[in-house]
């Protein structure tokens, strides 16, 4: 941060400028992730919107650190194409587009002025209502439309661009505060926009950044650096290395030189405490250094050593690919590239499998919490030897990432049927003929995912009162078709409530998968309890592997 | 000029039984394996025992065609009454009799004019074929012209079911790797039709009640039905079977459609739990003169 513009910068900004401003809006959004992802509307582990915000501005600014270019347009069309191809989530999504619509206003530029500033806000705003269907008021698309217009008004005023950045801050930080009275649901939820919120930290720490002011905070939670690290590329060529983790204990450390000293040695560097206990986390490439560092100043416990390496390698083996019984040959499609191929995304091993045996060719792992990226649906797009792809994102979150992926892969035909859930997406494979009509399979499928309600059982994440249900955070509750729709302390009540609800007298057949955290003779007595009471009923008990949903139901 | 005699094979279901031998049909029986045993169709195993004999050994059962001397001998001994023989068989995607009955035909070479005809179906479907065979012949019909009408009517015999497992049709190497899709993990209901003599899954269903609805949807898209005949897997009607006539009274008031318990050698290829339909498609007014 060496470069720090100085005022007299503020009517003009270069290429390597608005690299360090992305930076800055990462690391910001960084410090305040977790914030956005408890804004989370339902209570449920769902797709993190901080979190996928974070990851796609992390692949834009990879993009962008990998060029040396120094003419704004360029940067700003790297860093497009990175949160594009690194777009999570619906917000991700969004956000990519808004990088897409301000790389086209400075396309072939050299440097960025207050016009050029307001233009780009201006397209990024536009880019990004075009690119949602039915927009919503009240999100994301409406703080950015209002940054864009706070940023027009501020340029009848002044040419300096800190003083424009400012005023669209505030706005944004306004517009964010209005959100709930927009839309009803925030409302209820008692929360603002995490979509709009993760925006506003990213520009505000644009805005910090050429005040001068730091971007980083110290007070870094730890466990949530190293799970993000999981999920990202190394940005090293050793790879990721190890993450370190311990507390020293000694007489008169001084926090700050353990800080500086542990931070030279590698990266992601947390250092907090007091003069008698000093908590270190530290990612290194040799776990050696930093221990024998702290034997230095003291005693050393509580060590945790991970070899991330290792972690990054199990997590891309679940996201690409099959899992190891999904690949069964026998179960594989022979495809030709006249056929339909189909693509799932899926989330958890016994799901993967039956999307496999329905005749998913490809499939990419993630879900309710885990959103898989544009890219990772688009390489699994251009693994298929089909020319025609029907992708399935089963997950509401990840609708607006697999269009993106469908415009993207040039190569093919691909429909996006836009199923909610897993159960959709299972009822949706059911016509899936590979030898059929496009566009008359594409139809079917898209009448089928109707066929089934969803139901599905977690744990509370934070307390809300939403549809009349009151939720204390931790307690069990059943959400019917993505609307929370029971709550309470014990599991089988609360899957029975969910049950009652959506069992009318003419549904037939009920599939139960239980998740990964269910163990399978809970699951086998509670299908065999269910079977007593629905007698009219057939039931199917069958893995689903997912993680944090310990039933998922599918009703028919 | 002596009148054309009819051969079928036991695949070949008549709903009256009678029928075969009041015009003279000869029928081959097919053979089934079950473990390592040989059964051959309407004469060691028929409907009532073939579940028996399977619930017995566990094993799948697999269809064999009767061997080319079986053909030989039965060609060779209608050859003293008749120099034209009709031999119309079961699709020769489904099994491999119409080969046999084509090579048997070499032994008689010269002595005996022998048509063999894929009839590119089973069941229900062969036997209105065999009939309509039948008549003709029995109205001096020479074999070529025999021959031609009944290749006419191929096309509009159309049989589609719903089966439980693919497991049966796999088990007699009918199933192609693109066509095998199926969850063994779910409890999937595929729909099979019959297309250019072969046995395809083309969608799947997951309740009773969507299947019926299939089936259902299948037959309203005729805009004549000839013949409707519902094959269920028991004599008496089945919980599906009985919803299906539920729903087809609906559609067709005042129509009564026959329903039989399938075959062993049918049985062999779609397992004991389907349900499916054969349909005879009439031709449009405006087509008929």
């Amino acid at each position: 941060m060496a470069e720090q513009p100085s005022p007299s910068d503020h009517r003009s900004c270069t290429g390597s400028t608005l690299r360090q401003l992305a930076q800055a809006g990462r690391d910001w959004l960084d410090q305040h992730h977790t914030l956005v992802n408890q804004l989370n509307v339902f209570p449920v582990p769902d797709g993190d919107t901080g979190t996928n915000m974070l990851m796609t501005m992390r692949n834009a600014i990879q993009e962008a650190v990998s060029n040396e270019s120094d003419d704004i347009g360029q940067v700003a069309s790297d860093l497009a194409h990175g949160a594009m191809m690194g777009s999570r989530g619906n917000s991700g999504t969004i956000l990519s587009q808004l990088w897409q619509g301000f790389a086209h206003a400075l396309k072939d530029q050299s440097t960025l002025d207050a016009a050029l500033l307001v233009k780009g806000l201006r397209e990024a705003a536009d880019t990004a209502y075009r690119g949602v269907i039915k927009p919503v008021e009240g999100t994301i698309l409406t703080v950015a439309r209002e940054m864009a217009e706070e940023a027009e008004a501020a340029h009848h005023d002044t040419h300096d661009m800190v003083e424009i950045l400012e005023r669209v801050v505030q706005r944004g930080k306004d517009t964010l505060a209005r959100t709930p009275q927009m839309l009803p649901i925030l409302q209820k939820a008692g929360v603002v926009d995490s979509g709009g919120s993760g925006l506003v930290y990213i520009v505000e720490g644009m805005l910090r950044y050429v005040r001068g002011e730091s971007v980083l905070s110290e007070e870094q939670p730890v466990a949530v650096v190293s799970d993000l690290a999981a999920a990202l590329a190394p940005e090293d060529e050793l790879g990721y290395g190890y993450d370190v983790q311990f507390i020293i204990k000694g007489d008169s450390l001084n926090v700050n030189l353990v800080r500086s000293a542990i931070d030279a040695m590698g990266w992601s560097t947390v250092v907090v405490g007091d003069e008698r206990a000093v908590k270190v986390h530290v990612h290194v490439h040799d776990p050696g250094i930093p221990l024998s560092y702290g034997v230095s100043l003291g005693t050393i416990s509580d060590i945790v050593v991970e070899n991330m390496q290792e972690q990054y390698q199990d997590y891309l083996r679940a996201r690409t690919g099959h899992p190891a019984e999904a690949s069964d040959p026998s179960h594989r499609l022979d495809l030709e590239a006249d056929d339909i191929g189909v693509v799932a995304v899926a989330s958890g091993d016994g799901l993967a499998r039956v999307f496999s045996q329905l005749g998913a060719a490809e499939l990419v792992m993630g879900g309710q919490t885990n959103n898989p990226s544009t890219q990772e649906i688009l390489e699994a797009i251009q693994r298929l030897p089909t020319r025609r792809v029907i992708l399935l994102p089963n997950n509401k979150n990840i609708i607006l990432a697999a269009e993106q992926a469908a415009r993207l892969a040039t190569d093919r035909e691909v429909i996006v049927v836009p199923t909610r859930s897993m159960p959709q997406g299972i009822s949706a494979l059911l016509p899936y003929d590979p030898k059929g009509d496009f566009e008359d399979i594409a139809q079917a499928m898209l009448q089928t995912k109707d066929d089934v309600v969803t139901g599905e059982i977690t744990t509370a994440t934070r307390s809300v009162e939403l549809n009349g249900v009151k939720v204390a955070e931790g307690q069990i509750i059943g959400l019917i078709d993505g609307t929370l729709a029971a709550a309470g302390d014990n599991l089988d009540a609360v899957l029975r409530q969910v049950l009652d609800q959506i069992c009318t007298a003419d549904c037939e057949l009920i599939t139960l998968y239980y998740g990964n955290g269910i163990h399978q003779d809970d699951a086998q007595k509670l299908a065999d309890d269910l079977r007593q009471n629905y007698t009219e009923q057939e039931f199917e008990l069958v893995f689903g592997g997912q993680p944090h949903y310990h039933y998922i139901l599918s009703v028919e | 000029m002596a009148r054309v005699r009819i051969v079928t094979d036991s695949s070949a279901h008549f709903l009256d039984p009678a029928f075969v031998e009041q015009h003279h049909i000869e029928v081959v029986p097919l053979k089934i394996q079950i473990g390592n045993k040989v059964y051959r169709e309407g004469i060691d195993v028929d409907s009532a025992t073939f579940a028996q004999l399977l619930d017995a050994t566990g094993a799948l059962a697999t269809l064999a065609p009767p061997s080319m001397d079986d053909f030989a001998a039965l060609y060779s001994r209608l050859n003293r009454e008749t120099d034209q023989i009709l031999s119309l068989h079961i699709s020769r995607q489904m099994s491999d009799t119409w080969d046999m009955a084509r090579a048997a035909t070499k032994t008689l070479l010269g002595r005996c004019e022998i048509g063999v005809v894929d009839s590119m179906t089973t069941s229900v479907g062969l036997a209105m074929l065999v009939e309509a065979a039948a008549h003709l012949a029995e109205q001096g019909a020479s074999l070529d012209e025999v021959v031609r009408e009944v290749r006419a009517l191929v096309p509009r015999v159309y049989a589609v079911f719903f089966v439980d497992s693919l497991d049966y049709l796999r088990q007699n190497g009918l199933l192609s790797e693109a066509q095998s899709i199926l969850g063994t993990m779910l409890n999937i209901k595929p729909f099979l039709t019959i297309e250019e003599g072969e046995l395809i899954p083309m969608e799947k269903v997951r309740t009773q009640v969507q299947a019926v609805d299939k089936l259902v949807e299948f037959v309203t898209e005729f805009s004549d039905v000839e013949h409707l005949v519902i094959l269920q897997s028991t004599p008496y009607p089945t919980d599906d079977s009985r919803l299906l006539l539920e729903r087809l009274a609906i559609e067709f008031p005042g129509e009564v459609f026959p329903s039989v318990a399938y075959r062993p050698s049918l049985a062999t290829l779609i397992g004991l739990n389907g349900l499916g339909l054969v349909v005879f498609e009439g031709l449009d007014d405006e087509d008929e003169d």
